[in-house]
């Protein structure tokens, strides 16, 4: 499906093709070599990467950064003695002790919204790294309106059983509160196997942070365009399943801080610089709320519209 | 001789003053006659006289006290106008005792009055000036020439053409002798009688290989614009042979190879000067701002080599008629077209031809050229259907030049350049249809309206009406055809600037100074970018369209198109202070009117040299510089998608401070070498804060800048040669130039992307015989400055997928803590060209063979991180180099 942050990447896939076109008409084409690089690991980090909600508690994943030049297969490092303490308004709640991979969780505790949290970590052999996040106020989805079609594409009968596609179209409206600058996301989940499962939701509003939306799948904008409007979008996204399947969809708006926009930002200008844009991009730094450390601890609150489909 | 005018003269003792006006210019006549005809007879005479030694009382006074005291102790009688004579200056004549002739000579330095004898009496009288004034040609074609020396042997005085050919001296009467000359032509020598102002046209013959006439004209010109300091000059013949890559030859390649000069990426036209960004280099060509140089993605520039006449490159030491820009000025003029007769040539390439015509629409009155060149490597590529990408380039250079009547000249010259990608995709299968169409266009177009009027012989006056324009679209069409539904999208997204400008400035030349002064006036109109999309979506059930929800919208998205308005204005003044010094000192006004806001500078410009000899002069320059005009960028190098846009309330104007230091020393006849050290310093400079994408349509471009400083210091040195066969020259680079930003690398300065160290640049020309030329260039840099990840960590999405539904994304982030903290390998390489001449009567004939690259050098173009886990234990850094060996032949047929 055409996007139109295809303009973005558009001039960068045709300065790759000129190389290409190039290189075919000279009797010797561009030309690559490998190197392997040893960078030596002592510059060690503690590594914060989780989610807080006032629904769901706090989760919170500790591990520790390694020297770039390793592969992939050695370069998750849990730490699973570190000290996790949690506060919130400078109150200590609780010193959280690990689960498993680094993973620690507080989920008894519930957040709330406007309150300051502050996440201190400290682990042997490497420097204390915390973060301070904000939950924001949800910002409830006012107006909801659904619509499915079935594509015809890519159907296919298995076991004489037909699988096909359906393509949702979810109209939705709220109004962002002037008052402060606001931040959101928009999640899309469908019910199976006793959880649920992420889709990939597309627009075509141009007023929402469409590159996002094209790197790395997620919406998220900001409220610089609407501020303090009543402001109406449309999504869609597809899923593919046999006659009789049965399930749940739940369209979530997110109201997140400010630093997990950031990241998302950032984090998909560094996927497309590291995938599209070799050649002509700055690479970008992924944005972290960790001080000391790297990673981000994101803040969210929700408000969600639900609605059972049967293929 | 002059006619010396005699009012009265002064004799305190004898009472000889004379106070009838009428009778004292009836006797100043017939004196001035009788010295002009007896001159010979008198010279005894004079030398008897003027060789007797007195002794004065004291060594400081007024010129009146020791025209008294001669008068009254030596018995030495003045005739002179006391109106016309500078009684009141005081001169110190150093020493007592001195034959009359040394006190008189230093008592008249540095004014105009000049004495001579007749009798025992002595005339003072005041040199009377006339102005030499005229154009300088080529003989061959007519065309007007740029900077050619006019020097007056006697006095020594000099001065060289403007833009437009014209010259003006003022010079004492007298026997003049007069020497033309240009790099290339034989020198013109006239001599001639100045007894009232006249005009001259001189018609230099070209192609004349008389090294010394070369040679000769490089040192008058040295002596003339001593006060010019950090400026380069390429010659159509250099040019000519430097190698080529892919069968063209790039002015702004050729640039690379002068001192301060630092390329970007390989095979890019966008240059680094002095430590600048490439959009702080102001573009000119006939006078006209281009806004993107290159074709091609930077492969090539947009100026096409047969249509160039001059071109200059200013670094530092800007003279005061140059603004709008931080780092430095190409000022690129365009052939005028052959007056004389119908010429041309046809040139075809390895991957684009080209042609020139050029003639006289009236002989002798008015002129036309022509040249076009186009890349044809779309006509080779398959058309069927896939992923198959296609591009081209055309640009146009056309020129008209009119002679009105003796004293006006009306040029129309106009440029187009336009390049156009174009990629399909398409997939077919039993159940649905699917083609998705991406182009974009890209290119300047330029015109401009020169008259040129010759107020007097004085004064030069050149009127400009000008209209610039870059523009780019892209348009992205999908189309997916299926069984039961249909989607049609159309995507249109431009961006551009567009200016109208006027321009009236004049060349004014009196005695000594050369003034020049003026207006500039333009009308920007910035479009940030507009996109307009399409949307059609439907379900066909039994043969009936039903519209999905998001089926059928029609949006329009825009930054706000921006208009402004900028005001120049300058004076300069370029003069000589005694013999040795020469000075070239200027103001540059500007003011930029954008939202209501009024953005002004004033801008101090000073250049100078001293000659401590004939063969060393000592240079020094200030200039401070204003833009107001940003590039938006992420590559810096001359994407299509680079986007101007002016200063707001909230992105203020840049500056520079530019101090430059230097010297030039003349071996000999063949070997000059320059020496320039500088420190630029900028401020309130921009980057783009990181995670950000200029390329939206929102009006939020503005608040995704971040301000900052620079600075960048360095010292050149240029040794070069220009002998009979062998010419060229040796340049070495120091540089050192950072940035920095409080958002950008924890607001740490850091390297900039293009700094280079140390570059080494070799230039050699050899002409083996009339047939048979090669020419050679190496050059060596220090490696570019990149950003080398040293730790990195596992993402969110690595670990939980949160609402990230694509699986493709990274599980791990690099740490990028310090910008561009490591250096690519050292960049190397060597091109030749070997040329060969066939001349015929009707035919001249040129194979060029060309090698890019010789010794296949790997310089990497770019370094990134591989993420596959094929080789454990270690990661793989992969280097891409863009080009290795590439030869390349063309074919120059000139008629």
């Amino acid at each position: 499906m055409m996007n139109i942050s295809s303009k973005y990447k558009f001039p960068l896939k045709a300065c790759s093709h000129l190389a290409l076109i190039i290189g075919f008409i000279t009797i010797s084409p561009s030309c690559e070599e490998t190197k392997f690089v040893d960078i030596t690991d002592d510059q060690n980090k503690l590594v914060l990467n989780g989610i807080m909600s006032p629904d769901f508690g706090l989760w919170i994943n500790v591990s520790q950064s390694v020297s770039t030049s390793r592969t992939e297969n050695y370069s998750f490092v849990p730490v699973t003695n570190a000290v996790v303490d949690y506060y919130e308004n400078n109150d200590l709640i609780s010193s959280i002790v690990e689960n498993d991979l680094g993973n620690y969780y507080q989920t008894e505790y519930k957040p709330g919204t406007n309150n300051t949290y502050e996440i201190r970590v400290n682990a042997p052999g490497l420097p204390e790294a915390h973060a301070t996040v904000i939950i924001p106020d949800p910002v409830e989805i006012s107006g909801f309106h659904m619509a499915s079609v079935v594509t015809g594409r890519n159907n296919y009968y298995h076991n004489d059983t037909l699988h096909y596609e359906v393509e949702f179209f979810a109209d939705l409206s709220f109004a962002d509160p002037g008052s402060s600058s606001n931040y959101y996301m928009l999640g899309a989940y469908y019910w199976e196997n006793g959880a649920y499962h992420p889709l990939e939701a597309e627009t075509e509003d141009i007023n929402m942070n469409i590159h996002i939306q094209d790197a790395i799948g997620v919406l998220s904008w900001d409220d610089s365009q609407i501020n303090g409007q009543a402001y109406e979008f449309s999504v869609k996204f597809r899923l593919h399943r046999y006659e009789g399947f049965q399930t749940r969809v739940r369209i979530v708006l997110y109201s997140i801080s400010r630093d997990y926009h950031l990241y998302l930002k950032s984090f998909s200008q560094n996927f497309t610089v590291l995938n599209d844009a070799t050649f002509f991009f700055e690479p970008v730094e992924v944005s972290t709320n960790i001080v000391g450390g790297w990673g981000i601890i994101s803040a969210v609150s929700s408000s969600t519209r639900s609605f059972d489909y049967t293929f | 001789m002059a006619v010396a005018a005699l009012n009265s003269t002064y004799d305190p003792r004898k009472s000889r003053c004379i106070h009838h006006r009428r009778n004292a210019r009836i006797l100043t006549l017939i004196l001035s006659l009788l010295v002009f005809l007896t001159h010979d007879v008198t010279g005894q005479l004079d030398n008897n006289l003027l060789s007797r030694k007195i002794h004065l009382s004291q060594t400081r006074g007024t010129i009146q006290f020791f025209l008294e005291e001669m008068t009254s102790d030596h018995q030495l009688y003045f005739s002179y106008d006391p109106g016309k004579i500078p009684l009141d200056k005081k001169v110190n004549l150093l020493l007592a005792d001195q034959n009359i002739e040394q006190i008189l000579n230093r008592l008249f330095t540095d004014t105009d009055v000049r004495f001579s004898v007749f009798d025992d009496l002595i005339i003072l009288s005041r040199i009377l000036k006339y102005t030499v004034s005229g154009f300088i040609e080529d003989d061959e074609t007519g065309e007007r020439m740029i900077g050619a020396t006019i020097m007056e042997t006697n006095s020594g005085m000099g001065t060289v053409s403007n833009n437009y050919g014209f010259f003006s001296l003022t010079i004492p009467e007298g026997i003049i002798v007069l020497d033309v000359s240009f790099v290339g032509y034989a020198i013109e020598r006239k001599s001639i009688a100045l007894n009232k102002d006249t005009t001259i046209v001189y018609k230099l013959v070209p192609g004349v290989e008389l090294d010394e006439v070369v040679v000769t004209s490089g040192n008058l010109e040295e002596q003339l614009e001593s006060s010019r300091v950090s400026t380069n000059r390429i010659s159509l013949k250099s040019l000519e042979q430097m190698p080529m890559l892919l069968g063209e030859v790039d002015i702004m390649k050729m640039m690379e190879y002068l001192p301060g000069v630092q390329f970007g990426t390989e095979a890019s036209s966008g240059i680094v000067v002095r430590g600048g960004n490439p959009e702080q280099n102001l573009i000119l060509l006939d006078g006209v701002p281009i806004y993107n140089s290159n074709h091609a993605f930077g492969l090539f520039s947009v100026f096409n080599s047969d249509a160039i006449k001059n071109l200059s490159l200013i670094k530092g030491g800007f003279p005061a008629r140059y603004g709008g820009r931080l780092s430095s000025v190409i000022d690129v003029r365009m052939k005028e077209g052959n007056m004389k007769g119908l010429h041309g040539n046809v040139t075809i390439g390895t991957v684009a031809s080209k042609f020139t015509f050029e003639g006289p629409l009236v002989k002798e009155r008015s002129s036309f050229l022509i040249t076009a060149r186009r890349t044809y490597i779309d006509l080779f590529t398959p058309k069927k259907d896939g992923d198959i990408p296609s591009f081209f380039f055309y640009d146009i250079n056309a020129k008209v030049n009119q002679k009105l009547i003796n004293k006006d000249r009306l040029f129309l010259s106009f440029y187009t350049g336009h390049d156009r990608f174009q990629e399909k995709e398409t997939y077919k299968d039993f159940s649905i249809q699917d083609m998705e169409t991406n182009s974009a266009e890209w290119g300047n177009r330029t015109f401009l309206m020169r008259w040129n009027h010759l107020f007097s012989k004085k004064l030069f006056s050149n009127f400009s009406f000008i209209y610039s324009k870059y523009g780019l679209g892209i348009d992205l069409e999908e189309k997916e055809i299926a069984r039961y539904q249909n989607f049609h999208a159309i995507s249109k997204y431009n961006s551009g600037i567009n200016d109208i400008s006027v321009k009236l400035d004049f060349d004014y030349y009196p005695t000594i100074h050369k003034i020049k002064f003026g207006l500039e006036y333009f009308h920007h109109t910035f479009n940030p970018g507009r996109l307009e999309k399409t949307t059609e979506e439907y379900v066909i059930d039994n043969g009936m369209r039903y519209y999905t929800p998001t089926g059928n919208i029609d949006e329009v998205s825009r930054n706000d198109i921006v208009y402004a308005k900028e005001f120049r204005a300058f004076l300069e003044d370029d003069f000589a202070i005694g013999n040795n010094w020469v000075t070239n000192i200027g103001l540059h006004y500007s003011g930029f009117l954008v939202d209501g806001k009024y953005y002004t500078s004033i801008e101090p410009r000073v250049s100078t040299g001293y000659s401590f000899s004939d063969k060393l002069v000592l240079k020094g320059a200030f200039s401070r510089m204003a833009q107001y005009l940003h590039l938006m960028t992420h590559s810096g190098m001359g994407l299509p998608t680079d986007l101007w846009l002016p200063v707001t309330s909230t992105i203020k104007p840049q500056f520079s401070n530019q101090v430059t230091l230097g010297l030039d020393y003349r071996f000999n006849d063949t070997y000059k070498l320059n020496f320039e050290s500088y420190y630029k310093f900028l401020d309130q400079i921009y980057a783009y804060r990181e995670g950000v994408d200029y390329l939206s349509a929102d009006n939020s471009w503005q608040h995704n800048i971040e301000l900052g400083v620079g600075k960048s210091l360095g010292m050149e040195l240029m040794l070069s040669r220009n002998g009979n066969n062998l010419d060229g020259w040796i340049t070495y680079t120091y540089s050192k130039s950072d940035r920095k930003f409080n958002e950008v690398n924890n607001g740490k300065p850091f390297p900039y992307k293009y700094d280079r160290t140390h570059q080494l640049n070799t230039v050699a020309n050899y002409k083996i015989n009339p047939k048979l030329s090669v020419s050679a260039t190496w050059i060596y840099a220090t490696g570019m400055a990149y950003t080398l990840s040293t730790q990195k960590y596992i993402s969110l999405f690595g670990l939980y997928d949160w609402n990230v539904a694509s699986g493709d994304q990274t599980d791990y982030i690099d740490v990028l803590e310090e910008r561009n903290n490591a250096r690519m390998p050292d960049y190397h390489r060597m091109d030749i060209s070997v040329s060969y001449y066939k001349v015929r009567k009707r035919l001249d004939t040129t194979w060029s063979l060309s090698v890019y690259n010789l010794y296949n050098r790997f310089n990497p173009y770019l370094i990134y991180w591989d993420n596959d886990p094929s080789d454990d234990g270690k990661r793989k850094q992969k280097h891409v180099a863009l080009f290795s060996v590439i030869p390349s032949l063309s074919l120059r047929i000139d008629f």
